[in-house]
């Protein structure tokens, strides 16, 4: 199991020529990348790199300038709102920090997407919450407040609230920024769990070396808007390319 | 900057348009808007109280000061009804109000934008504007009616004990004149523009916090910038309601 790739399985998200410009300022100058079913995903760049922009546009926050994406063949950048809506449903965002809602505690986070996306019934969602907070390692503190809770709960928690909608891709957005090493440890452990324990395709955005060799499968470099290098680990590790090499370094300007 | 005050007014009244679109089709939650209605009405009331006493306290002191220097004194009450009622509640309730409850949306609603909890509740199929903007709007413009008559009532409290119990006035007279000048349609005119300031602090207020960028710095200046707008929008509109009011709905 895991990185073995040479069952070609099928292709879930493709990515062609996607442009997004702010004013100016050119942010994704025709970024290509296929994404496997049921991989790991990983996009390495730079702070300022635009890997937020092309997160932000492959899950419907962000409208591209150009280009396609492709979700199961359905172009996603001419998509209206209802066909958004249900694509929506299959996608889960974990953002950067968390985004939990200050104003609902732990349990009605978890539950605000199957509140408002399925039609469970109240008990039915209660269990599933239990389940969730106990898969990412936090049982019983559905009724805490959000500002109780510490940075690597909230990112637990903001998991949680993911993969209680059994997505079918779950976006992480700089998971381990601004954690400790063995709470990033133990988040790397948890993306690489959920994505083996419930078959999600997973896509990651961070400048984290380490997340990336440990749970990657491919890992692309994006460099002034575009994918400069899409590789496995051994072969990102070793490239030669001189943008990657300075970037595995982490040697200065 | 007349142009950016065009675009700024374009994306407040969309809005407002699209807030009534998800509410005709029932997408209002009507716990969120009791919960909001209680925020914004039952929440302001001491404040409202407070401001309102005072304005028809302050009111009825100056109408009687200047009216006695020609001997005109004992007419106080028939000024004071009328100001209170269409002008002085519905203006000072509009804007302290759009001090406290607008100030708090754009906080709250900015928050949530640079903290990306705007951005979660698009992924989680939470359109911003049915889940955050119509309940307070919805909530704002049937509270603040019920808030300014309520004001209006402490206002002429206030104005009758400093006219009568400080300056002296007949209380007779003063509720003869009061009566005699004041209109049912007066009271008619201040509701109806409490109606439409309670609409223009929740859209200003929530299109603000929407806007914001920038961590705590663009909160803080989304929070002003409602705050100030919306101020200076009620007082405007409040001119516009007092030049159209009287021969639109009158007749």
């Amino acid at each position: 199991m895991g990185k073995n790739t040479s069952m070609d399985p099928e292709i879930l998200i493709e990515i062609e020529g996607l442009k997004k410009s702010f004013g100016e300022n050119r942010v994704l100058d025709g970024v290509n990348l296929k994404i496997r079913e049921g991989e790991i995903y990983i996009v390495l760049g730079r702070s300022g790199a635009g890997k937020s922009v092309l997160l932000k546009n492959m899950v419907g926050l962000l409208k591209p300038d150009g280009g396609r994406i492709l979700y199961r063949g359905r172009d996603l950048v001419k998509a209206g709102d209802d066909e958004w809506k249900r694509v929506r449903r299959d996608f889960a965002v974990v953002f950067q920090q968390g985004a939990l809602f200050d104003s609902l505690n732990v349990g009605e986070n978890v539950a605000f997407g199957l509140r408002r996306m399925t039609g469970m019934k109240e008990d039915e969602i209660r269990e599933r919450v239990r389940q969730a907070l106990s898969l990412v390692g936090l049982e019983g503190i559905e009724n805490l407040r959000i500002s109780q809770l510490s940075g690597g709960m909230k990112k637990r928690v903001a998991i949680a609230r993911a993969i209680a909608l059994s997505p079918k891709v779950i976006f992480y957005d700089e998971p381990t920024t601004g954690l400790d090493p063995i709470m990033s440890a133990t988040i790397s452990q948890l993306i690489l769990r959920m994505n083996r324990q419930l078959g999600s395709t997973t896509f990651i955005i961070t400048h984290d070396l380490k997340l990336a060799f440990s749970v990657g499968y491919t890992l692309a470099m994006l460099h002034d808007g575009k994918i400069i290098l899409e590789a496995g680990v051994e072969e990102f590790r070793k490239s030669s390319h001189p943008v990657v090499r300075k970037f595995v370094e982490g040697i200065p300007d | 900057m007349i142009k950016a005050f065009v675009d700024e007014l374009g994306t407040v009244v969309l809005t407002g348009a699209r807030a009534m679109v998800s509410l005709l089709r029932g997408e209002g939650d009507w716990r969120e808007i009791l919960r909001q209605m209680e925020v914004i009405g039952v929440e302001s009331v001491p404040v409202l109280a407070l401001t309102s006493v005072f304005a028809g306290m302050v009111l009825a002191l100056n109408t009687y000061i200047g009216f006695s220097r020609f001997g005109a004194g004992q007419y106080t009450g028939s000024v004071v009804g009328v100001a209170l009622a269409k002008e002085l509640v519905p203006v000072l309730a509009g804007i302290v109000i759009a001090g406290r409850v607008g100030a708090a949306m754009a906080a709250e609603l900015g928050t949530m934008k640079v903290t990306e909890q705007i951005d979660a509740l698009y992924t989680l199929n939470a359109e911003p504007i049915s889940y955050l903007v119509l309940p307070r709007l919805v909530a704002s413009t049937i509270m603040l009616p019920v808030l300014v008559l309520l004001g209006i009532g402490v206002a002429h409290l206030g104005a009758y004990l400093v006219a009568v119990g400080l300056m002296g006035v007949n209380p007779k007279l003063y509720n003869y004149y009061l009566f005699l000048y004041m209109e049912p349609w007066d009271i008619a005119t201040g509701l109806i523009k409490a109606t439409s300031f309670g609409v223009i602090i929740a859209l200003v207020g929530c299109h603000k916090g929407l806007q914001a960028e920038g961590g705590a710095e663009g909160v803080g200046k989304a929070t002003t910038s409602a705050v100030v707008h919306s101020s200076i929008i009620i007082l405007i509109v409040d001119f516009i309601w007092g030049k159209i009011l009287p021969w639109t709905l009158r007749f």
